[in-house]
C-alpha cells in the first residue's frame, strides 16, 4: 500500500502486501472482534469444513443435528470471540468450543429428557437415523456412526482428532480409565463391524 | 480482554483538583481501556511496556486504575453523575496495544498508537493522528478526524463530520446529516454513506479497489488524477450526474427523472459504485 | 506377563502408550502369538482408516444464513461488547417489549411513514421470519419481509433509547432526534418511489440501507448510553 500523506515507518503489516495466512486470519478475527460481520464469514469458511465433520461424527451421522450443532458453535463464538487472545490457534479454540457446545448440549437434553425417556445408551442405526443430504464416504464413517455414544466420543475425539486421554476425561467429566476403557471397545466394535 | 494476575484498584483521595500521575508496566500489545466522560483524554503510543497516566481531576473526581501486563483499565468516576466535572487525561502507551476509549463529551486525541482503536463518544470530537492497524471511531454528535493511514478504519457519526487525510486499504465511513470529506493517498476498499450529509472525496483508487458511494440527498463529488484507471456505475432516482472525467453522458432514469451513468475511464479498473436518491453527483479530475 | 494380560495391552502398545519396562515384553511377546500379532495389525488398520477420513466435510449451504440472522439478532438487541458477562438481564425485558411494540410502533418518526397508503401490504406480513441479513433483498416481497424485521428491531432499540434519554445531555438528545428525524424522512420519500416502481432494485437496496443505518445509529446509541 503506498502512502503518499502521511510518511511514516511504523505502518503496521497489510494482509495484501504481505501474502501471509496467518496475518489474514488474525486481521480477521481482530475484526470481527470489533462486530465485523464480513469478517466473521471468512472465518466461518476456513472452519466450518472441520467443524462440521467433528459435529457430524459426533452426532452419529445426522446431518440435521450436525448442523444444529455447528450453528451454535459458530453464534457461541461470535458471542465470545472477545476471550480470545491468540495464544493458540483459533481452529484449536474453536474446536475445544465445539465439543464443550456439543457437551452442554447433550447435558440440557439430558435434564429435559430425564423424566420423559429412559437413559440409554443405545446406539443409532447409521442408516435410519441420518437425514437425506450428506453421502458419508466409506464403511468408517457408518461403522463410527453406528458406535454407542461414550465409545463413539471417546473414538472421534482420540483417534480421529487427536486429542489426548487426559483432555478427553476433563472435558467429559470421567476418568482416563474410563476413556480408555471406551476406546477399546470402540475399536473392538469397528474391527468386527468392518470386517463383516 | 484483560488476563491480568494482579489487580489493583487504587483510589485518590478526595481533594479539590488533585493531580493523578501512574506508571504500571503494560505488555507491549496490552490492552487499555480508557473511560472518562467529560473534559479530555490525550493518549500517546511510545516504545516502552509502560502504561502512564497524568492528569488533573475534577472536584470530588475519583480515579481508578488496575490491571496487569496482559491489560489494565483506567476510569474516572464523578461526584455527581447529574453534574460531571471536567477531567483531564493524558495517557502514554505501548504504541502496539490495543486501546479501547469511551466518553460522553471528552474531547479525544491519539497520536502514535500502531495497535488498535477503539473509540466511542456521544458528542466530543475524535482526533487521531497516526497509523493504527485498525481504527474503530464511533460519535453521535461529534467530530471525527483522522491524519494518518489506518490501514482498516471505520468511523460513523449521525451529525457530526467525518474528514480524513490519509490512505486505507478498507475504510468506511457513515454519516446521516455530517459531511465526509477525505482527502488523501491510495484507497482499495472504501465505502461512505450518508443520508443527508455532503460527501468529499480526493484520492487515488487502487486498480482493482472497489468502491461505494451512498447518500439520500446529500451532494458527492469525485475526484481522482488523471490516468487512473476506474470503472464508474452512478444512479440516481430524483437528482442529477455531472461528468467531467468521460464523454459519456449520463441518460435519463426511469420514467425521465433522475439519470444514470456507466463509464470507464483510462481502461477501466477499479469499480466505482455511486448511488444518491436525489443528491446532486460529480466526477471530475483532482485539480 | 501372561497372554490374557497382554491382550488388554495391546491398545496402548499400538498408540505407543506403554512405560517403556512394559514394551519389551509385549513386544517380544507379540513377535511369537499370531493371535496378538493379528490383533495388533487390526487395530492398526482403524487407526489408519480413522486418519484417512476427510479432515473437513462441507456443511449445508442454508447453514451461514441461519448463523448470520442469529448474529444479527444479537447486534440489534442490547448485548454488552461481545457479551464476556452476559447481562441478559436486559434480554426478558426486551424481548417482552418486542411483542408488546410490533403492533404499536410507537415513535413519531415511524408513524410519519406508517401512514404512507403502502403500509397496508406490508402489515399483512407482520410474522416475519428473521431475515434480517444485511444482503439485499431480491425482490419487492423479500424487502417487505426484512422490513418488517427492521422496523420491530428499530422499535425495540426505540424503546430501550426512551429509558435510558435521561443519561444524555438535551442537546444530545435533541440531536439524536433531529438525525432519526431526517432518516425517517429519507426513508419516507424512497419509500414513496419505491410504491411508484416497486420493481427498482436500485430504490429496495437504497431503502434497505438507510433503515440499516437507522437501526445502526439506534443500537450505537443505546449501546454508547449504557453504564461504563
Amino acid at each position: 500500500m503506498k502512502t503518499s500523506a502521511v510518511a511514516s515507518d511504523t505502518i503496521g503489516p497489510l494482509p495484501s502486501t504481505i501474502g501471509e495466512e496467518k496475518a489474514v486470519a488474525l486481521d480477521s478475527i481482530r475484526r470481527a472482534q470489533s462486530g465485523d460481520v464480513d469478517a466473521f464469514d471468512l472465518l466461518y469458511r476456513e472452519h466450518s469444513g472441520r467443524i462440521y465433520a467433528l459435529c457430524l461424527r459426533l452426532k452419529a451421522g445426522d446431518t440435521s443435528d450436525a448442523t444444529e450443532l455447528m450453528q451454535d458453535v459458530f453464534v457461541r463464538a461470535w458471542r465470545r470471540l472477545s476471550t480470545f487472545r491468540g495464544d493458540c490457534a483459533f481452529a484449536s479454540w474453536l474446536h475445544r468450543l465445539a465439543v464443550n457446545t456439543m457437551l452442554e448440549n447433550a447435558r440440557t437434553d439430558n435434564r429435559r429428557n430425564a423424566r420423559v425417556l429412559p437413559m440409554d445408551d443405545t446406539s443409532r442405526l447409521a442408516g435410519a437415523a441420518r437425514s437425506s443430504g450428506v453421502e458419508l464416504k466409506m464403511d468408517m464413517e457408518n461403522a463410527i456412526a453406528t458406535l454407542p455414544k461414550g465409545a463413539r466420543l471417546a473414538f472421534v475425539l482420540h483417534d480421529v482428532e487427536g486429542y489426548q486421554h487426559q483432555e478427553i476425561a476433563e472435558r467429559l467429566g470421567v476418568s482416563v480409565g474410563t476413556v480408555k476403557a471406551q476406546l477399546h471397545r470402540a475399536r473392538r466394535l469397528l474391527r468386527e463391524r468392518l470386517e463383516r | 480482554m484483560m488476563g491480568a494476575a494482579a489487580i489493583l484498584f487504587v483510589s485518590s483521595p478526595l481533594v479539590a483538583q488533585k493531580k493523578v500521575e501512574r506508571k504500571i508496566p503494560l505488555g507491549m500489545e496490552g490492552a487499555v481501556r480508557i473511560v472518562n466522560m467529560v473534559g479530555s483524554i490525550v493518549v500517546h503510543g511510545w516504545n516502552k511496556d509502560t502504561l502512564m497516566v497524568r492528569g488533573t481531576l475534577g472536584a470530588g473526581d475519583q480515579f481508578f486504575m488496575g490491571g496487569g501486563y496482559t491489560g489494565a483499565k483506567m476510569f474516572v468516576e464523578s461526584a455527581n453523575d447529574r453534574d460531571p466535572k471536567p477531567a483531564r487525561l493524558e495517557v502514554w502507551v505501548p504504541a502496539r496495544a490495543r486501546v479501547w476509549v469511551k466518553t460522553a463529551t471528552a474531547s479525544i486525541d491519539v497520536s502514535d498508537v500502531t495497535g488498535g482503536l477503539d473509540l466511542y463518544t456521544v458528542s466530543g470530537p475524535i482526533d487521531v493522528t497516526g497509523n493504527p492497524h485498525e481504527l474503530n471511531a464511533e460519535a453521535i454528535d461529534g467530530d471525527i478526524h483522522i491524519t494518518g493511514s489506518p490501514p482498516w478504519v471505520r468511523a460513523k457519526s449521525a451529525s457530526g463530520t467525518i474528514v480524513f487525510q490519509g490512505a486505507s486499504s478498507d475504510a468506511a465511513f457513515s454519516t446521516v446529516s455530517g459531511a465526509v470529506k477525505v482527502d488523501g493517498g491510495v484507497f482499495e476498499r472504501t465505502k461512505i454513506e450518508t443520508v443527508t450529509g455532503n460527501i468529499n472525496f480526493s484520492g487515488q483508487l487502487d486498480r482493482s479497489g472497489a468502491f461505494d458511494f451512498d447518500t439520500h440527498s446529500g451532494s458527492i463529488d469525485i475526484a481522482i488524477p488523471e490516468k487512473t484507471p476506474a470503472s464508474f456505475s452512478v444512479v440516481t432516482i430524483a437528482g442529477g450526474i455531472t461528468n467531467n472525467l468521460s464523454k459519456t453522458g449520463p441518460i435519463p432514469g426511469r420514467f425521465g427523472r433522475g439519470a444514470e451513468l456507466t463509464t470507464d475511464v483510462s481502461g477501466g479498473g477499479a469499480k466505482v459504485s455511486v448511488r444518491a436518491f436525489k443528491g446532486q453527483v460529480t466526477i471530475r479530475r483532482t485539480k | 506377563m501372561t497372554h490374557e494380560v497382554i491382550r488388554h495391552l495391546l491398545d496402548d502398545y499400538v498408540t505407543g502408550e506403554l512405560t517403556e519396562d512394559a514394551r519389551g515384553p509385549v513386544a517380544d511377546h507379540i513377535a511369537t502369538c499370531e493371535i496378538c500379532r493379528a490383533e495388533v495389525e487390526s487395530i492398526n488398520q482403524i487407526l489408519t482408516r480413522a486418519a484417512e477420513l476427510p479432515k473437513s466435510i462441507d456443511p449445508p449451504a442454508g447453514a451461514w444464513l441461519n448463523i448470520r440472522a442469529a448474529i444479527e439478532r444479537d447486534k440489534s438487541a442490547i448485548t454488552t461488547e461481545h457479551a464476556h458477562s452476559e447481562r441478559f438481564w436486559r434480554r426478558p425485558y426486551v424481548l417482552a417489549a418486542a411483542v408488546v411494540l410490533v403492533a404499536v410502533l410507537s415513535s413519531g418518526g415511524t408513524a410519519l411513514y406508517m401512514n404512507s397508503r403502502d403500509h397496508d401490504a406490508s402489515s399483512a406480513r407482520v410474522t416475519a421470519s428473521n431475515q434480517g441479513s444485511e444482503s439485499t433483498p431480491a425482490s419487492l416481497a423479500a424487502f417487505t419481509i426484512q422490513e418488517n424485521t427492521y422496523l420491530r428491531n428499530v422499535a425495540v432499540l426505540q424503546d430501550v433509547l426512551d429509558q435510558q434519554e435521561a443519561s444524555l445531555a438535551p442537546e444530545t438528545v435533541a440531536q439524536l432526534k433531529a438525525s432519526l428525524h431526517t432518516i425517517d424522512e429519507a426513508i419516507f420519500e424512497a419509500r414513496n418511489a419505491l410504491a411508484r416502481d416497486p420493481a427498482n432494485k436500485m430504490l429496495i437496496e437504497m431503502l434497505s440501507g438507510t433503515y440499516r443505518q437507522k437501526v445502526d445509529l439506534l443500537r450505537r446509541t443505546t449501546e454508547m448510553t449504557r453504564g461504563s
